[in-house]
């Protein structure tokens, strides 16, 4: 009976001791969906927060708001001051950052991301060509939940599409990762609906440079190994157009060491269904693959080799061939690669096959 | 058992005493009858018996007639054509024997050498279907409220002369009949003697039914997990008694208790060997997992709700916080609300005559329900877990271990409102811990530790019966081999048939 | 004092008590430690360390089977009453601060991920009173509890390395072999103590059934849990790149925020709750070593043993500051180290040479 008596008084206590911890009770807080940077003029930064208003049996309307300060978090304070309902980041999954502000470099708005517990790393991350808060603020998504629609828009392009995957775990590996920069898509206001735009390239984390949207696929098949069944038009030198559907794509990186320097050697390998084949001589032909495939080939060893040129000027190295390269040579040196990559020689094999016509030929 | 011993130490002699004691104690109650056969004075015979007991058919057919004329009580046992009687002057014999339905023939009322003839009445009740532990397909046979219906069922089941029957009564007042069954040679000696010496010890005056037994001679009676199975089925019982299990069984009481029991028992129903392997095992699982949905889940959802609502997927966060919108309630005085309403619900829909508790149960259950959401005082997500908690508590083929399951849930509720998910856990691992030390009968209760192969076989999941070739270890059967003369299926030899 | 045969378990769990006495929380962040040095090497380091643990369990064996007791027979018999007992305490003292170190960085992780505002001493007095409830039905309700933690939580955390391996970057670990002998060393050592536990045994020896069946399940045990840190290493080496590992305190428990189900995303919290599991039966483990050992050294009951030490836990529990944990892990490492694997084979070589001259003189 003593014992009993004990543990009684212990669990009274215990009871009390905790009684009070916060609680976040789902309909009594605001959940941050999304979230936007902005570089403002007067030094700091304007922070747009986007949270849903759910009700019952209502469509769901969503508040966004933005206030000026110089960090995440103080801001956040700030719009909580104008908020019925307590703000908490748990169910974040977008964060957008304005262009102006990522050429300043991003770094210390991804560290609260990063740090704060309750915040996951699929947050898809994206660069606005523009202010993020006017993106938010688009009247078109008014009734939307428009955190949510981004997202799914670009989750959607990185599953089946166009864009290689990212969200905030992909770009602080990259960020972190010696050899290798990060890259986040951009998105754009265009004519008051928000469109996909380009691809953004960091050095660390400030953006450098940028590539167009019809360049973003091929970039993405240099990446990595993909089955995502992108679609590339080629438009070939005698005017036949092609349009070719991957069904598989894998480069391969070989890295040669010639006279201590290192040099890279992709081999795209890529099996392909053909969509779409129109021939300039305006008249239905058959597809002659072999003769085709030898034209793609050297389309897409161009186009990958423009791309790579650009990313050299600009010193930046988003592929990863630092990476690569560290891999293969035991005593890597981070300056000393940096010093060779403006001018390291990448050469493209591109090995694509044809695979089906569809149902004709 | 004890009476008789008593009576044969004393012998003959000087049992005036006693006599005049048993008349006394019978003649107080008013069902019981002793008169005079003949109107002459010293004339025989003198008969007594309680009328509740006999058959009065067979005491005017058979045994009157022959009391006309005058003989001695042996020339009167050679020609009633009755075939159980007994020549006794043993007192306790005597007083027992009246009390199980014999009548007693005296020459002279204060005499001490009785004919005891057996007239009881053998017509017993009907046996009734199984109700609470109802099945759609197998035996549709379940036991009454008659001791020696019930064994009579079961000695039609196993009519074999191992299937030991060791009565003894308890209940200082009650005086009750309780029956302990096993079936010497496969269950263990050790098991036996325990269960005996147990309901030997039990001190208490009145015993209604056989849960009062199983509860006073459990190892934890604490608990609330059972840990021991009350049966209405004849062929559980029947099945575990070829196991090596022991039942008890008292008089007035419809449910037979079985023991030992692990865990895993309370999610096997008899119909489960009426089906294929296969499907048997699918709907076994899914009770298991039923039972864990049915105690973890409305807990859950107290504590993603209070506190950790980044679980929740976007998709499912409209719905789910819509529902909610207006609540005016913390999640856990929600839950506990509607809980405690649903329980209500049951409760008064058992306690109330048939046919109003099924409407009553329609009343609560859905208009209640409605309303309740419509006014917005639960979410509606919340009442689709609750009853589907209810729901999955139910499949359960043991009605007091579902009840356990509902109650479990409780104090999860308060643990989940109190410290989130740590909260659930915290008291996951105490029902683990509780039940590791739980035993039945000193045996492990909790099933899967330690691992034993015949678990396999027919606890967790069931094998095909070919399959089944042990007894289960962890009653420490006698016998260790089922037998298993089952002829399988010609196989052809290593090939496909021609 | 010989165990009897009710209170003895089967051979074959000697594999889960070795699993649960060497997994707790230091899985949740030994891969940043074990890589400070010798970097994605390191999860050869963990096998090596591996090795050196079967070697100890193989000493453990010998050592206790030539005394036919746990340790606290050895050192009587070795030493005498009073310095054998004097040393048995040292040993006892070791698997007190070993579970309060355990509980230290358990409720650490509880106050930075979930609630930050529960006070220790809550968490630690729950645990605590789980622990008591445990060890009071005797060995074999601490062994079950073992048993469970590896049915429950291990085998479904196996399966959701999943998640992380779909996004593995397998190249992250190349070039292989490219750090120092003495770097490699330094990650063998921070290893052994994150797989430290076995010691464990010199305690429930007497209670395995048949003590010369079970030690092939104790290596099987040893190799087990090697298996499951190497793999969780490379699991967080492919998962981060170098730098960014080298910035995450819980890896393990980071990574899991990427795995997400159609009804439920954000692992960690779940993980942290199961992992509750698996701290409860390492603790209860301990502390039944280390109650054992103070009733067998003092003639006391075991119930006060254990009730004194928890009391001391919560309280320390309560108090205890960042110093003091760090302090704490840095005495509990020596201490292993130095204990078990210097100490118990020079005894084993003082027992076996001294002992059989004694024997024979």
């Amino acid at each position: 009976m003593v014992e009993r008596g004990a543990i009684s008084v212990i669990l009274i206590f215990l009871l009390t001791g905790c009684a009070l911890l916060p609680t976040t009770i789902v309909n009594e807080i605001g959940l941050i969906q999304g979230v936007g940077y902005d570089l403002a003029d007067e030094g700091g930064i304007i922070e747009t927060l986007v949270y849903p208003i759910i009700k019952k049996e209502q469509s769901t309307t969503t508040e966004v708001k933005s206030a000026f300060g110089q960090s995440s978090k103080e801001i956040r304070t700030k719009i909580n001051n104008e908020s019925q309902i307590r703000l908490v980041s748990g169910q974040l999954r977008l964060a957008l950052y304005g262009k102006t502000l990522a050429e300043k470099g991003i770094n210390d708005f991804v560290d609260t991301l990063n740090r704060d517990p309750s915040i996951g790393s699929i947050v898809q991350m994206a660069i606005v060509d523009g202010e993020s808060k006017e993106l938010l603020n688009l009247n078109k998504y008014k009734d939307e939940n428009i955190s949510i629609y981004i997202q799914e828009m670009l989750d959607q392009n990185m599953e089946f599409g166009q864009l290689p995957k990212t969200n905030l775990q992909t770009f602080l590996f990259q960020l972190f990762q010696i050899g290798q920069d990060p890259y986040l898509p951009i998105i754009k206001n265009v004519n008051g609906s928000i469109r996909i735009s380009g691809m953004a390239f960091f050095n660390y984390d400030q953006y450098m440079t940028s590539i167009p949207t019809e360049d973003i696929y091929m970039f993405k098949t240099l990446l990595e190994k993909n089955k995502s069944n992108g679609l590339q038009a080629f438009m070939l030198e005698n005017g036949d157009k092609v349009v070719l559907e991957t069904l598989y794509s894998n480069p391969e990186y070989k890295v040669k060491i010639v006279q201590g320097k290192p040099e890279f050697t992709i081999n795209l390998k890529m099996k392909t269904k053909l969509q779409e084949f129109a021939s300039s001589k305006k008249k239905r032909q058959s597809f002659n693959k072999k003769k085709y495939q030898k034209e793609v080939e050297q389309q897409l060893e161009e186009e990958a080799v423009k791309i790579i040129t650009q990313l050299k000027e600009q010193q930046v190295d988003p592929l990863g061939l630092g990476a690569k390269y560290k891999e293969h040579y035991r005593s890597f040196d981070k300056k000393e690669w940096e010093t060779y990559y403006p001018d390291v020689k990448v050469s493209i094999k591109a090995n694509v096959e044809i695979e089906q016509t569809g149902t004709i030929d | 058992m004890k009476l008789k011993k008593g009576g044969n130490n004393s012998g003959s002699g000087t049992n005036n005493k006693n006599k005049q004691k048993w008349d006394e104690n019978f003649s107080s109650s008013n069902d019981f009858v002793h008169y005079h056969t003949s109107t002459t004075e010293g004339d025989p015979f003198w008969i007594s018996y309680f009328r509740t007991l006999i058959s009065s058919d067979i005491l005017h057919k058979d045994v009157l007639p022959y009391l006309q004329k005058q003989l001695t009580l042996k020339e009167l046992k050679s020609i009633i054509p009755i075939q159980e009687m007994i020549l006794s002057r043993d007192s306790d014999e005597i007083i027992q024997n009246i009390m199980s339905g014999y009548m007693a023939i005296q020459i002279h009322p204060h005499d001490d050498n009785c004919l005891l003839v057996n007239i009881a009445n053998s017509k017993f009740r009907d046996v009734g279907m199984p109700t609470m532990e109802a099945s759609a397909i197998g035996p549709q046979v379940g036991f009454i409220e008659e001791l020696d219906t019930n064994i009579n069922l079961i000695r039609k089941r196993l009519p074999i002369s191992e299937l030991i029957v060791k009565e003894m009564s308890v209940g200082k007042l009650s005086k009750t009949r309780a029956a302990v069954l096993y079936v010497k040679g496969i269950a263990d000696q050790e098991n036996i003697n325990t269960v005996i010496q147990r309901i030997k010890d039990i001190q208490y005056d009145h015993i209604q039914d056989s849960s009062y037994i199983s509860s006073m001679i459990e190892d934890n009676s604490n608990s609330l997990f059972p840990q021991s199975i009350a049966t209405e089925r004849v062929d559980r019982v029947a099945t575990g008694l070829s196991e090596g299990k022991i039942i008890i069984a008292a008089d007035g009481s419809p449910n037979l208790i079985i023991l030992p029991i692990t865990f895993m028992e309370a999610f096997i129903a008899m119909e489960d060997y009426s089906y294929s392997w296969i499907i048997s095992n699918f709907f076994r699982i899914l009770r298991f997992f039923a039972v864990w949905i049915s105690s973890f889940v409305t807990p859950m959802y107290v504590a993603i709700m209070t506190y950790h609502y980044e679980l929740i997927p976007e998709r499912l966060l409209e719905p789910l916080v819509g529902s909610r919108a207006t609540v005016p309630f913390p999640p856990f005085l929600e839950a506990l609300f509607l809980e405690l309403m649903i329980e209500m619900v049951k409760e008064a829909g058992i306690r109330l005559p048939l046919k109003i508790g099924q409407s009553l149960g329609v009343v609560g259950g859905i208009v209640i329900g409605q309303a309740v959401v419509e006014a917005g005082l639960t979410s509606n997500v919340l009442l689709i877990f609750v009853g589907l908690g209810t729901l999955a508590s139910y499949t359960s083929p043991l009605y007091k271990f579902s009840n356990t399951i509902r109650f479990i849930k409780f104090p999860v509720i308060f643990l989940a409102a109190w410290l989130g998910l740590i909260g659930v856990y915290l008291y996951f691992i105490f029902t683990m811990i509780h039940l590791l030390r739980l035993t039945s009968l000193g045996r492990p209760y909790i099933s899967f530790y330690p691992i034993r192969k015949t678990s396999v076989q027919d606890l967790w999941v069931r094998l095909p019966f070919s399959m089944q070739k042990y007894n289960p270890k962890n009653l420490r059967p006698e016998k260790k081999k089922k037998f298993t003369g089952t002829k399988k299926n010609p196989e052809p030899v290593n090939d496909f048939y021609e | 004092m010989k165990v009897s045969i009710r209170h003895q378990v089967s051979p074959y769990l000697v594999f889960f008590i070795i699993y649960n006495s060497q997994v707790g929380v230091g899985i949740l962040s030994f891969q940043r430690t074990i890589a400070e040095k010798a970097g994605y090497d390191a999860w050869m380091g963990v096998l090596a360390a591996g090795c050196l643990v079967q070697v100890l369990i193989w000493v453990m064996y010998k050592l206790l089977g030539k005394a036919n007791g746990d340790i606290i027979d050895v050192h009587t018999a070795t030493f005498g009453k009073l310095l054998g007992k004097f040393l048995s305490l040292f040993i006892v003292i070791y698997y007190a601060l070993a579970s309060l170190s355990v509980m230290l960085e358990f409720i650490e992780i509880i106050q930075v991920w979930m609630f930050s505002a529960v006070p220790s001493w809550v968490i630690s007095a729950l645990i605590l009173m789980l622990v008591y409830y445990c060890i009071s039905g005797g060995f074999r309700i601490v062994v079950g509890l073992s048993f469970l933690s590896f049915i429950f939580p291990q085998i479904l955390i196996l399966v959701l390395y999943m998640f992380p391996l779909k996004i593995a970057q397998f190249s992250n670990l190349l070039p292989i072999m490219n750090h120092s002998f003495m770097d490699m060393l330094d990650s063998i050592k921070s290893s052994m103590y994150t797989i430290a536990g076995t010691e464990a045994l010199l305690m429930f020896y007497p209670f395995i059934r048949n003590p010369d069946e079970s030690r092939k399940f104790a290596h099987l045990g040893v190799l087990f849990t090697t298996l499951l840190y190497t793999i969780s290493s490379i699991v967080s080496f492919t998962f981060y790149s170098e730098e960014q590992l080298k910035t995450t305190i819980w890896p393990e428990l980071s990574l899991t925020k990427i795995i997400k189900f159609s009804y439920l995303e954000r692992f960690e919290y779940l993980y942290i709750s199961m992992y509750l599991v698996i701290v409860t039966a390492l603790i209860s483990l301990l502390l039944w070593c280390s109650s054992r050992g103070l009733k067998k050294i003092f003639n006391m009951k075991q119930k006060y043993a254990l009730l004194i030490i928890s009391l001391g836990s919560v309280l320390i529990c309560q108090l205890a500051n960042e110093q003091f944990d760090a302090m704490l892990d840095k005495y509990i490492t020596q201490m292993n180290l130095y204990a078990f694997y210097v100490y118990i084979p020079l005894l084993l070589l003082y027992f076996t040479l001294f002992k059989r001259g004694n024997q024979s003189g």
